[in-house]
This record gives structure tokens, C-alpha cells and sequence, in this order.
């Protein structure tokens, strides 16, 4: 193997550690209290919050219902605003995370609703206040589950992101497919914003993978491997 | 120390509405044990839930400790029940916490020091005989070792009241006995008013004071436990009891019994006695005052706290007259009698 290809795959390493370990960290952050809070607002939960609940539920559906190629491309103005730019690896972060954080949040869901019932109720029965029953019942007992929901993720995270390093090079097909809307949208009385923007955002995309192939096609595929 | 006033609990499912319980007016003095059976379904949770609001009656008052829970606030009624302690069928340990920091719970919820839960955590281990367990964990204790942890767990905040929810129905026979043991000492030594829910008759036998009979969410007896042993007064007393001394006539007597006396019949009666007719010899005073023979086809003696309950099943054999007379006789040295039937004579 050559030193060009051992570089590229130690940079390429790097950059995924990079990648899962911000939006890992920052999906448990926020998925975490997500997923208890999804939990405890259920009807007939210590903090039954029934109409909060349905709400939190339908977003974090959603948010788990969106194919991540989708969402990456759909929150390209989000991430730009939050980073200053659509490409590289600190861009690729914020959908992996928005991504990740309904994800963990499900996860830890399911993890305390393994939990005996039992538990709350012999912890109501003391006495304790909903905050303590959370910080000394809940998490402490589906600790394990949530280890095994945040270990899923952090796997999910990393094939995630490889379909982010792919995104440049399925741009173009994702372009023809926009312009195939956009041009049957603009024949329709309904708005085309959205797939003339998606189109826009394509074609951009697109360049630059053209971009990057050409500088790619000057490194010798073969003696990569001999 | 509880008093349930008027209790009632419903749940609309959909457009069915459910009674869980209807009316229930429950009064248990300071120290007492107090027992609640029923049948599964019967309603023996919901009551024992109303009594620290882990359930919420719809109408009626709850007092406990001279307090209407009820009316509290949020962080009132935590406060108070921190002063009612609870024992559930499945045990409820935290699987992470070892036996000490199990027991230690309650009091790090009312914010004490490390030191103070120490000094209450130790005796409660000793008391209720784990003192060398203190570092296992729930998951290396036997059902009965769990229990007693949660017994522990349960009397850290020194409460007024025990509320045991079946805590002795996931135990073996033996294991029962030795935490209804506990239980007793506990009733005993500290004081403690407990009130206990179970579909066992044999723990309220041992241990209860007073029993109520829970059937279709309704309080349907209250009684002595000593009185309800011998005479209960409704039908799914009687059906509680005759199940739990399993003593029904054999099979192919009750298949000969008829329900009206005829020519040639003589009556089956099922004698209940307790207190002094257990140590007077009725039996053959009968035959020598009434001139009736009698043929006990099953007998019993039990011993019901101080109280000695003895029940008979047996034909009396003689003509009409002498047997009208040995029932008197026999209802005159307070012997709770019933006449099962009448069967033909063999000879």
C-alpha cells in the first residue's frame, strides 16, 4: 500500500473519530434528557404531561423518519448558519447530531421502559419529588441500556457519516432528480421554492464533486494497492 | 391512625367506567394490624393505594396520622410519606444499589448526612437480620432476603403506618411465616400500625388483629379476626374459610344430601365452637343427654391467635325429635351450627 493511500486513510479515520465523537457527545447531551423527559411525560408517568408528550413524540418521530441523506441536504441553511459553511467536517457534524439526537432519545426511551414499573411506584411511595426519582431511580437503573442505546449510536453515527463523505459524489444524481421536480413543479400552481432551492443546492453540490474527482483522478488508483 | 372516609375510585376506560372501589369507610387504631382479603380483581390494591395516594380516590378523605391526605400539596403529601412506609409482593429494589444503600434511600430523599444514615442503616440491618449482607446486591439475596431489605428500606423514616401490598405472596410457605415473624415483632416493638392487603387467610391468621372482606370493590365485613374465624357473617366469608381449612364434606355425602328431611333421614350439620366448648366434652355428653349418637366425618382444631377454633362435619344419628333437641343443646353452648342436609339412613 502506498503512503499517499495510508495517509488518506489515517486522515479519513481522523476525521470520522472527528465527526462521531462532536455529534456523539452532543447528541447524548441533548437525546438523553429528550428520551427522559419522553418518558416521564407519558400518561400516568410522574410528570404526566399527555398533550407535551404527544408533541415531543410526533418531532422526534419525524426526526427519526427522515432518511439522514435527506436531512443533510435539507438543513444545509441551518448548518451554515451554525458553522459558516456547508462542506468539510464541522458542517458534516450538524446533521449527524440533529440526526442522532431523536435516535439516542427513542433509544433511552425504550431503555426505561424496561424498568419495573415497580421502581417509580416504591419511590413515589417514599416520597420522593419526580427530579429525585429521575436522578436516583431512573438513570441509575437503565444505565445499562442507555451504555447499550449510546454504543448503537455512536455505530449508526459512523456509517452515518460515511454517507456524508459520499454526499458530494451522489450529488449529481440527486441534482437530476431535483431538476426532474423542479421543472414538473413549475408546471403546477403549487410552490416550487422548495425543489428549486433543493435544485440549487444540488447543482452546488454537484460542481464540487466534479471538483474534487478531477483532483482525485491525478492520484495513480492502482498503485494505491501495489 | 388511618381512617378512610367514604372512599370511592373510579376509572373511565374509553365509555366504561370502572369501580374499583365504592364506598369504603375503613377505621384502624394506633398499633393495630389490620388485614384486607379478597379474590384477585377484588379491589385490595386500589384500597391500599388510596391510603398513601399512589392512587387518587375520585371522592372520600384519607387520614392518616390525624392528616387528610388528600388535601395536600404536592410537596406536603411527600412529606408525609415519608412517614408511611410501604412493602410491595415484588420486592421494588433498586437492582444497582446494594442491601445498605437500598435501606439508605429513603433517608438520602430527606437529605440527611452521611453519618446520620449510617447510624439509622446499621440497626435497621440488624433488626431485620441482614447486618452481614450490607454489600450484596438485591440480585444475590433469596425472596425472603429481599423482603427483609425492603422491610428495612420501608421503616428508615421511622413512619406511623406499614402498608404491606401481598408482601407475602411471591414467598415460599416457610419464608411467609418468618416475615410475617418479622412483621408481628416489628408491630410490637415499635408500634407501628400496619395495614396489610393479601388473598392468604393463613396471614390473617397469624398475624392480623381485625379483617375486612373486600369483594367487587366494596368493604362487604369487618370483624375480630377471632370472630370472623369462627362466624363469618357473609357467604364469601364462609367461602374464604371452608377453602382455607378445606373442610367440605366428602364428595359422595354431599351427592346423597337432600335439602329437606324426610322419613327416614338424619341431619349433616357442620359444627363451628371456639373458646370454652372447644375444652368441654360436647360430644359425648350429646349421646348421653339427647340419646344421639354422633359420626364426625372431618374435624379440625385450630388455634387463631389466643383464640382455639374447632369445626366439625358430622352426621347425628337418632330420630327427629332427639336430633331437634341435640341442635339446641348444642346451639346452647354457643356451637355455631349448620345443617349441610339431610341424608337417608343405611339401616
Amino acid at each position: 500500500m502506498s503512503s499517499a493511500m495510508i495517509d488518506l486513510i489515517f486522515q479519513a479515520t481522523l476525521d470520522t473519530l472527528y465527526m462521531v465523537a462532536i455529534s456523539g457527545f452532543i447528541a447524548t447531551l441533548l437525546g438523553v434528557p429528550l428520551g427522559v423527559l419522553l418518558y416521564v411525560t407519558r400518561p400516568r408517568q410522574i410528570l404526566a404531561r399527555p398533550l407535551l408528550n404527544q408533541v415531543l413524540g410526533i418531532i422526534t418521530n419525524i426526526g427519526r423518519s427522515i432518511p439522514f441523506i435527506i436531512l443533510m441536504v435539507a438543513i444545509t441553511p441551518f448548518t451554515r448558519m451554525l458553522v459558516g459553511t456547508s462542506i468539510g467536517i464541522n458542517a458534516a457534524a450538524v446533521p449527524l447530531t440533529i440526526a442522532a439526537i431523536p435516535f439516542v432519545a427513542r433509544l433511552v426511551e425504550g431503555a426505561l421502559n424496561e424498568l419495573s414499573p415497580g421502581l417509580v411506584e416504591a419511590a413515589q411511595a417514599m416520597g420522593a419529588t419526580p427530579w429525585q426519582i429521575i436522578c436516583k431511580v431512573l438513570l441509575p437503573e437503565a444505565r445499562g441500556g442507555i451504555i447499550t442505546a449510546l454504543t448503537v449510536t455512536l455505530v449508526t453515527l459512523v456509517s452515518y457519516s460515511a454517507m456524508a463523505g459520499l454526499l458530494a459524489a451522489a450529488a449529481w444524481a440527486i441534482w437530476g432528480f431535483a431538476t426532474a421536480i423542479t421543472v414538473s413543479c413549475r408546471k403546477s400552481c403549487w410552490s416550487p421554492s422548495l425543489y428549486w432551492w433543493l435544485w440549487c443546492r444540488a447543482s452546488k453540490a454537484w460542481a464540487t464533486t466534479w471538483y474534487v474527482k478531477a483532483t482525485v483522478n491525478n492520484l495513480d488508483a492502482y498503485s494505491l494497492f501495489y | 391512625m388511618i381512617e378512610l372516609n367514604n372512599v370511592s375510585k373510579t376509572y373511565t376506560n374509553g365509555s366504561q367506567v370502572v369501580h374499583a372501589l365504592k364506598n369504603a369507610n375503613l377505621h384502624i387504631p394506633k398499633g393495630a394490624i389490620h388485614g384486607v382479603i379478597g379474590l384477585s380483581g377484588a379491589g385490595k390494591s386500589t384500597l391500599i393505594r388510596c391510603v398513601n395516594l399512589l392512587e387518587r380516590p375520585t371522592e372520600g378523605s384519607v387520614m392518616v396520622d390525624g392528616q387528610d391526605i388528600t388535601r395536600l400539596s404536592a410537596a406536603q403529601l411527600n412529606q408525609a410519606r415519608h412517614r408511611i412506609g410501604m412493602i410491595f409482593q415484588h420486592f421494588n429494589l433498586l437492582t444497582t444499589r446494594n442491601v445498605f444503600d437500598n435501606v439508605a434511600f429513603p433517608l438520602e430523599l430527606t437529605g440527611q448526612s452521611k453519618q446520620a444514615i449510617k447510624e439509622r442503616v446499621e440497626p435497621l440491618l440488624k433488626l431485620v437480620g441482614l447486618a452481614d449482607k450490607a454489600s450484596q446486591f438485591p440480585a444475590q439475596l433469596s425472596g425472603g432476603q429481599k423482603q427483609r431489605v425492603a422491610i428495612a428500606r420501608a421503616l428508615a423514616n421511622e413512619p406511623a403506618v406499614l402498608l404491606c401490598d401481598e408482601a407475602t405472596s411471591a414467598l415460599d410457605p416457610q419464608t411467609t411465616t418468618s416475615i410475617l415473624e418479622l412483621l408481628r415483632d416489628i408491630n410490637q416493638t415499635l408500634g407501628i400500625t400496619i395495614l396489610l392487603i393479601t388473598h392468604e387467610m393463613e396471614v390473617v391468621k397469624s398475624i392480623c388483629h381485625r379483617v375486612s372482606l373486600i369483594s367487587a370493590g366494596e368493604l362487604v365485613e369487618d370483624a375480630e379476626v377471632g370472630d370472623f374465624f369462627t362466624a363469618p357473617r357473609t357467604q364469601l366469608g364462609r367461602d374464604f374459610l371452608n377453602d382455607f381449612l378445606q373442610l367440605t364434606p366428602p364428595k359422595e355425602l354431599v351427592e346423597r344430601l337432600q335439602s329437606s328431611p324426610g322419613e327416614r333421614t338424619h341431619p349433616v350439620v357442620r359444627l363451628t365452637f371456639s373458646g370454652d366448648a372447644v375444652s368441654t366434652p360436647l360430644i359425648s355428653r350429646l349421646a348421653r343427654e339427647c340419646g344421639v349418637d354422633v359420626s364426625i366425618l372431618q374435624a379440625k382444631v385450630e388455634s387463631i391467635q389466643e383464640r382455639t377454633l374447632g369445626l366439625m362435619i358430622a352426621e347425628l344419628l337418632g330420630d327427629a325429635q332427639q336430633t331437634r333437641q341435640a341442635i339446641t343443646y348444642l346451639e346452647s353452648h354457643q356451637l355455631n351450627v349448620e345443617v349441610l342436609g339431610h341424608v337417608q339412613r343405611n339401616d
